[in-house]
Parts: C-alpha cells; sequence; structure tokens
C-alpha cells in the first residue's frame, strides 16, 4: 500500500519536491499517524508540521481524524494571499 | 471570470456596472505588487495555491459577506503566478445600496481571503535571494496568534 503527500509553499523545498509517496506495510488508522510516518521520510518537514493544515480534497482534517482510503494527503503551509 | 488566474485581472470586468440597479455603493479594493518588505527591496513576487480549496473558500467569504452586509454582489479575483512591481495581485467588488456596507464588506472580504485562502507568496529581492512570506496557519484548530504579525 502506498501514502502519498502532496506540497505547497515553503513545504516544497523542504520535501524535495511537490509530492512525495512511499510504502507502509499496513495503512496508518489517523491523519497523525501518516504524518508521523511521513517525518521518518523527510525529517525536514518535522519543525513545519505543527503550522500545518492537512486536507483531502477540500476537506480540512483534524489530525485525529481517520486517515482517507485514498492515502492521499495534502499538506498547506500557513497562507499568505493578497 | 474565475477566482484564480494566471492573466492580468480585468478589473472592469468585475464591476458589474451594467447590474445591481438596486446598488449605489460599489467599493473596489486593488492589491498591488510593493518593491519592499519588512526592509527589503523586492523585485518580484510568484503566486502559488492550492486551488480546489482556495476557489471554494473564497467562494464561501463572497457568500458570507453578501448575508452579512447585504450586499448584492461580490467578487474577488486573486493572481497566480510571477508578478512584478505595480502589478495587480488582487481585485475585490462590493456592491451594496449604501457606501457603508460596501467599505465594510470590501475591507472584511480582503482580510478573510489573505488570513483563510491557500494561496503563497514568495518573494524575490534584489540581491537575488528569495523567501516564502509568513503567513496565516489555517489548520481547523489553529490557536488566533498562529497568524504572523508579516502579514496584516
Amino acid at each position: 500500500m502506498n501514502l502519498s503527500f502532496e506540497f505547497y509553499g515553503e513545504l516544497i523545498p523542504l520535501a524535495g519536491g511537490e509530492r512525495y509517496t512511499f510504502r507502509v506495510a499496513g495503512m496508518p488508522a489517523t491523519v497523525a499517524e501518516a504524518l508521523a510516518l511521513l517525518v521518518d521520510h523527510c525529517p525536514a518537514l518535522q519543525p513545519r508540521l505543527s503550522r500545518c493544515a492537512v486536507v483531502h480534497d477540500t476537506e480540512v482534517l483534524l489530525r485525529s481524524d481517520p486517515l482517507p482510503d485514498s492515502g492521499h494527503l495534502v499538506l498547506l503551509p500557513p497562507v499568505a494571499g493578497g | 471570470m474565475t477566482h484564480l488566474t494566471h492573466d492580468p485581472i480585468d478589473i472592469q470586468s468585475l464591476l458589474a456596472l451594467d447590474q445591481y440597479p438596486e446598488c449605489g455603493g460599489l467599493a473596489l479594493f486593488v492589491g498591488t505588487v510593493r518593491n519592499h518588505h519588512q526592509g527589503l527591496p523586492v523585485v518580484s513576487l510568484t503566486y502559488t495555491a492550492y486551488p480546489p480549496l482556495a476557489i471554494k473558500r473564497i467562494a464561501d467569504i463572497e457568500q458570507q459577506a453578501c448575508q452579512r452586509f447585504g450586499l448584492s454582489y461580490c467578487r474577488v479575483v486573486h493572481r497566480l503566478g510571477l508578478l512584478h512591481i505595480g502589478d495587480v495581485a488582487i481585485a475585490c467588488v462590493a456592491r451594496a445600496g449604501h457606501r457603508g456596507q460596501a467599505f465594510d464588506a470590501c475591507r472584511y472580504v480582503v482580510d478573510e481571503v489573505k488570513h483563510q485562502a491557500p494561496i503563497w507568496k514568495e518573494e524575490r529581492y534584489a540581491n537575488g535571494s528569495s523567501a516564502y512570506v509568513q503567513g496565516c496557519c489555517i489548520r481547523p484548530d489553529a490557536q488566533p496568534e498562529t497568524c504572523d504579525g508579516d502579514h496584516p
């Protein structure tokens, strides 16, 4: 099974690209567990994750929410439009 | 017209002057790229977005503003891509029966878009370096103080 992440803004250089996918033996149950696995693969992201929103399509998730079946999460750092 | 565009924003078409005859007040805010930020000379900006959520949030903010301020019409367009000094980055139009609601709504909408829509601004400076402007955390459980002071 694959766990995939999509990055925006300042996260892209830290993650080394706009997307990152890796295989997992079993899908994590929650968003928080998925983020913990991501940090194992991309430690540079750790200092930024506490201020990132985690999104699936247009739904902003809580860390305690179940991981979406797709195993795909979008990470949005603090916003600064206008 | 979409809420996000890589093309220059057509302000005239946003005004919808041939509609809403009940409106006597029209407030227009236009945000442009300035040549400095926190003491550093800025030469250009690049705006990026997560469109699925940015479009939804901007549309929701427009709708909320119409209800809250009794507007007949509200429209916001944000530019994406590489922008130079003086380019229009965001335009907001609010139309109401009277000027008070239109002014108040325009400020409310621009503030909300800046703080809620997933859009990012990367500044390029005269010395060749670049940096993302630190902004507002949009985690649903974020504390209010997570909106940085350099993005008022």
